[in-house]
């Protein structure tokens, strides 16, 4: 990615406060919390049976109020320090953004008449913010491609180190998990700042052509600057992943990254739909999102909830308690499966979002994978 | 399309509107002020232990001169103005909408 300009010595130790707060809160706040629940389950005899059962228990807890707030407001902090850290930069940046690579090997194609779904857009719109409390949501802020590279290292609690100058190695064994195929032509829906398109161009080399469509052109440009710096061939293009515009059949492989539950159940069928629609019969397409609930322990289902209400995800909830296989199955696809993804990564905390739960587990990852049938 | 919306980077601390996570909403408040207030002193602290390794590479003492400054009426107005920008970001948990 393009350098970002250095923090000052106070925004640094903003960063560390930040990053040390988010790490107490889970390795303290959130383990006691879990520990409570196991003496309080161990000494009521039977078991909970559901998240809802489990969260009567942790819910109440002072302890968890002040982690869930803690938890909350450490993110709403961790993006304006971000923003705060490049603001003295912004015209500098506004010209790296702008600086187009002269000879790209890829390709930025945006859509200035393409109209963004309100459910993208409403609550940006009054002031409030949006998914993941990014401040102006993903679109709004010409500086989101910046901010997210700089809120995102801080959200994994690794500021100082960043992200690698790759793709993380969890993103590209995922892409690599694809059944063996001739996946000639690729494409990434939701794919924002481009990090599963870069680990599926890194994990097909020779594929013709790999694609990436958002409906944020921000966040489109911060991907092509970044991909382009790598040397990456991919095509970044602004398109409504309900609607896209490509032919039928166009591709042999459709990818996301968490975008499942970044969308309400009646949009996320119209991806599903045109997701058949471009497929080739017999492409493959995968998804990698967060474990639906049923898939967590209830204590672990009822913390990962904790994003619906204090992360901004409006649609989560739906999306981690819906039967998505049957989803899949009812648009027509076949060999549907799902399963935790198979890769662990050391030295990356992941999405963080088990952190809640106090450590780093694998099932934090979750593949839903299927087929179209062959013609 | 939508217009872009403002991006309010400095309503840091504090609770998103709408959200709490205590029956009181003020209590999400208050503890935006004590987090906020524990990022300050953090970077004091940091800071000040920066300045006096700074100062120790060049083998200057400082202490002497640090308790000469806190008393020095012509600091005063420089300090006044920091001072309550100071409080203005850590306070700010409360007046916010």
């Amino acid at each position: 990615m393009p350098e970002l300009p250095a923090p000052t010595q106070e925004q640094a130790a903003h960063f560390d406060y930040l990053e040390g707060l988010r790490g107490y809160n889970y390795t303290v706040h959130v383990k006691g919390i879990l520990d409570a629940y196991e003496r309080a389950t161990a000494a009521g005899g039977s078991a909970p049976a559901t998240m809802d059962e489990a969260g009567a228990i942790i819910a109440p807890s002072h302890l968890y109020r002040f982690a869930a707030a803690t938890q909350h407001q450490a993110q709403k902090m961790g993006w304006a320090a971000a923003r705060r850290s490049l603001e003295d930069h912004t015209s500098r940046l506004a010209e790296v953004l702008d600086r187009m690579p002269a000879e790209p090997r890829g390709r930025l194609v945006l859509d200035p008449a393409l109209e963004l779904p309100e459910y993208y857009t409403e609550r940006d719109s009054e002031g409030l913010d949006d998914i993941h409390l990014v401040p102006g949501g993903y679109w709004g802020d010409p500086l989101v491609g910046p901010v997210y590279e700089r809120g995102g290292a801080l959200y994994r609690m690794a500021w100082r180190t960043g992200y690698t100058g790759s793709p993380p190695g969890a993103l590209v064994a995922f892409a690599k998990g694809a059944p063996p195929g001739d996946y000639r032509r690729i494409l990434d829906l939701g794919c924002s700042f481009g990090g599963l398109t870069m680990a599926l161009r890194e994990a097909y080399p020779d594929a013709e052509e790999v694609a990436g469509i958002d409906i944020s052109a921000a966040a489109l440009r911060w991907a092509h600057l970044t991909a382009e710096e790598r040397g990456l061939a991919i095509a970044f293009e602004q398109r409504d992943a309900t609607a896209t515009g490509y032919p039928d059949g166009s591709f042999d492989l459709i990818t996301g990254f968490l975008l499942l539950h970044e969308l309400s159940a009646e949009v996320l069928d119209a991806v599903m739909a045109e997701a058949y629609r471009l497929l080739r019969p017999g492409g493959h397409m995968r998804f990698l999102d967060m474990p639906p609930y049923a898939a967590l322990p209830p204590e672990r289902a009822f913390l990962q909830s904790f994003d619906c209400e204090g992360n901004g995800e409006a649609f989560w909830d739906e999306f981690l308690s819906r039967d998505f296989k049957a989803v899949l199955g009812d648009c027509g696809f076949v060999n549907v499966s799902d399963g935790p993804l198979d890769y662990n990564e050391l030295s990356y905390w992941g999405t963080a979002a088990l952190l809640r739960t106090g450590e780093f587990r694998l099932e934090n990852r979750w593949v839903n994978a299927a087929d179209k049938p062959a013609a | 399309m939508s217009s872009p919306p403002d991006h309010a980077s400095e309503a840091a601390a504090g609770p998103a509107p709408g959200y709490h996570a205590f029956e009181d909403p003020v209590h999400d408040r208050l503890l935006g002020v004590v987090l906020a207030l524990g990022a300050e002193v953090w970077n004091l602290r940091e800071r000040l232990g920066l300045l006096e390794s700074a100062l120790a590479r060049q083998g200057i003492e400082v202490s002497a001169l640090i308790e000469e400054l806190a008393l020095d009426p012509e600091r005063a107005p420089s300090m006044t103005a920091d001072r309550d920008a100071f409080l203005a970001r850590f306070l700010r948990a409360i007046s916010a909408d």
